[in-house]
């Protein structure tokens, strides 16, 4: 063995180099990842212009905070509905941190006293107004309103459309149905705790000529504390129903991981997220993802056999719609899934995907690294680690009247994505893709508005 | 510091049996629930609950594998520059880099399941060279402590 000698003093230091050599970079970068108590997402990140030349001049005064050219010309609570228009659906919520009475239902909160929370119910076009009252919840509570276009400030996300509810406090939402179709709402202060343990509920917008089917039915699922539950209950809902009657079930997954859907006769996808689905044919033996957050409303008619119509979720819990006893057993569960890029028939988008003015990376991944002074394997964004994510920034539409497709600022639409394409995504990457594309936030704070994705890199978190 | 080493790569060896274990009962108590006609699926595994009480065993593999043993292993290695044994350093090394590739041997199993297999098979390659590294500081002989002149080179 060849042995090099070292002077003294280094033989000595050498440990001591290595030492520093392992512990400096990881010190900094534990530091590096560490952020505030409170902090503003309009400070996080770094802004993305999707490949075009920012124009500072919209941007209000040349100012410039962290990187980000961005100054509020107006603040996001003067995006509200006309204060002066009646409330054609008025509903009273008090939030609680208990567990509901009366029942062996495991959630950890309430919303008048039950969960889910009352199921809200508008025709098309009316304005809802709901109060919401803290009474126990101790981390504060705010409702969010998933999958509807509502004015900013009453999106309900606590640290950035609006500050969240103490215990004590209330808050009044207010805003125009403008959709029909199946919604949810929940809290969206500290999310994954607070709808995991019950601070949701479900809203549904019904057209103003009504639905077809004889029956429509609100079906909740949801996993408390490892338990499946429909509509709360962890057994099977039951549903009486005559024969030949058809039904539209409103499936809801309130998870925070996708769940299958397929039933024992054929079935049609109405709706999907809240979008009515264009001419929509019968599926059979095909079973459904319902991805995190996500609705269906499926159609099934009741056989006219005194069977019952099965509407099976995962193999723990199903909606049995039928005569008084009628039994169904579980259908076994389709080998393939319903691929939705293809069911139905086009239908005009109403903008052309060709021609998008600003394009978009948005690479999900994992890697190793600090996420708030936490070592872990952590999700990242275009490669980068929470705090440090992309802010989508696109130009705001021009109030003048006309000059837009869409509402001027004061009622601007949350941005929905549409999904054009996946043949390059595996199953896993486009359900995640697609709950990552239902859960994009925006705050109107100038003619800019900017989509931020404030908080996505822990491992498990609902963020909706 | 030799006894800090020793003790260290110790705990390794222990750690890695403990993964084991953890993993092995986790997914005996998965078989169980099942049999019983619980229904798994991406939902119920991300959800906050505990179905059954050995998803315990889970959560201790996944903090043990992700934190523990890399802390540990990192102790390891920085305790091998001042043990001033020879070979110290390059059974730390040996021990860290293992614990590196399991910990990516372990991720990266959930989307190729034949990874996983090799996973196992470098927890048992862990093992034995974090014992090796652990027994053979009680007959290394120490480094560069004495002149090199007077050093008896003993056979390893």
């Amino acid at each position: 063995m060849i042995s090099i000698k070292l002077p003294r003093t280094l033989r000595v230091a050498l440990p001591f180099l290595a030492t520093l050599a392992i512990l400096a970079p990881l010190t900094w970068m534990w530091h590096a990842s560490r952020v505030p108590a409170a902090y503003s997402v309009m400070d996080m990140g770094y802004p993305d212009y999707g490949g075009v030349q920012p124009d500072l001049s919209m941007a209000g005064h040349a100012h410039h905070q962290l990187g980000h050219p961005f100054v509020p010309r107006r603040s996001i609570t003067d995006l509200i509905a006309d204060p002066t228009r009646p409330a054609d659906v008025r509903v009273d919520l008090v939030a609680r941190q208990q567990q509901p009475t009366g029942g062996a239902s495991l959630a950890q909160y309430t919303l008048n006293g039950t969960s889910p929370g009352p199921e809200i119910h508008a025709i098309r076009g009316q304005l809802v107004e709901v109060h919401l009252r803290n009474e126990s919840v101790t981390a504060g509570v705010t409702l969010h309103w998933h999958g509807l276009d509502v004015p900013n400030a009453m999106d309900g996300v606590a640290g950035v459309t609006q500050d969240a509810v103490p215990v004590g406090g209330a808050f009044t939402y207010r805003f125009v149905a403008d959709q029909a179709g199946s919604f949810w709402y929940h809290s969206h202060q500290v999310s994954n705790p607070q709808v995991a343990g019950g601070l949701f509920g479900s809203l549904v917008v019904r057209p103003r000529s009504g639905v077809t089917q004889q029956l429509d039915v609100s079906a909740i699922a949801h996993t408390y504390a490892g338990v499946r539950t429909i509509n709360g209950k962890a057994e099977d809902l039951q549903v009486p129903a005559r024969g030949g009657e058809r039904a539209r079930v409103r499936m809801a997954n309130t998870d925070n991981g996708p769940m299958e859907v397929w039933s024992s006769g054929p079935y049609r996808l109405l709706a999907i997220d809240g979008s009515d689905v264009h001419r929509p044919s019968e599926v059979s033996g095909r079973s459904l993802t319902l991805t995190s957050g996500g609705r269906a409303d499926l159609e099934v008619t009741v056989p006219t056999d005194g069977t019952a119509a099965r509407v099976q979720v995962s193999k723990a819990v199903a909606v049995i719609i039928g005569p008084l006893g009628a039994r169904t057993p579980v259908p076994p569960q389709p080998a393939e899934d319903l691929d939705l890029l293809t069911y139905g028939s086009p239908a005009p988008l109403g903008f052309d995907p060709a021609h998008a003015t600003r394009r978009f990376d948005y690479v999900i991944g994992r890697r190793p690294g600090f996420v708030r002074g936490r070592p872990g394997m952590w999700w990242s964004i275009n490669g980068h680690l929470y705090p440090n994510v992309p802010m989508f920034v696109v130009r705001g539409c021009n109030p003048a009247p006309g000059r837009c497709p869409m509402p001027a600022p004061a009622t601007t639409p949350a941005p929905r994505a549409m999904i054009c394409s996946s043949s390059s995504l595996s199953d896993d990457a486009f359900i995640a893709a697609s709950s990552v594309i239902s859960r994009f936030w925006y705050s109107v704070a100038s003619d800019w508005f900017i989509v931020c994705i404030p908080s996505f890199s822990c491992p498990v978190c609902i963020d909706e | 510091m030799r006894t800090v080493y020793k003790v260290l790569a110790y705990f390794v060896a222990i750690e890695v049996a403990v993964q084991a274990m953890a993993a092995v009962w986790a997914i005996a108590g998965l078989g169980k629930w099942v049999e019983g006609g619980g229904v798994v699926d991406k939902a119920l595994m991300e959800s906050e609950g505990m179905p059954f009480p050995e998803v315990a065993g889970f959560i201790v593999h996944g903090i043990n594998g992700t934190f523990v043993i890399p802390g540990i292993a990192l102790l390891l290695l920085i305790t091998s520059f001042f043990a001033r044994v020879r070979g110290a350093i390059k059974w730390a090394v040996i021990v860290f880099v293992l614990v590196v590739v399991q910990g990516q041997l372990g991720f990266l199993g959930h989307e190729i399941t034949a990874v996983a297999a090799l996973h196992g098979l470098n927890a048992l390659a862990l093992f034995g060279t974090a014992l090796y590294a652990a027994r053979r500081m009680r007959t290394a002989a120490p480094s560069k402590v004495s002149p090199p002149e007077e050093r008896v080179e003993t056979p390893v």
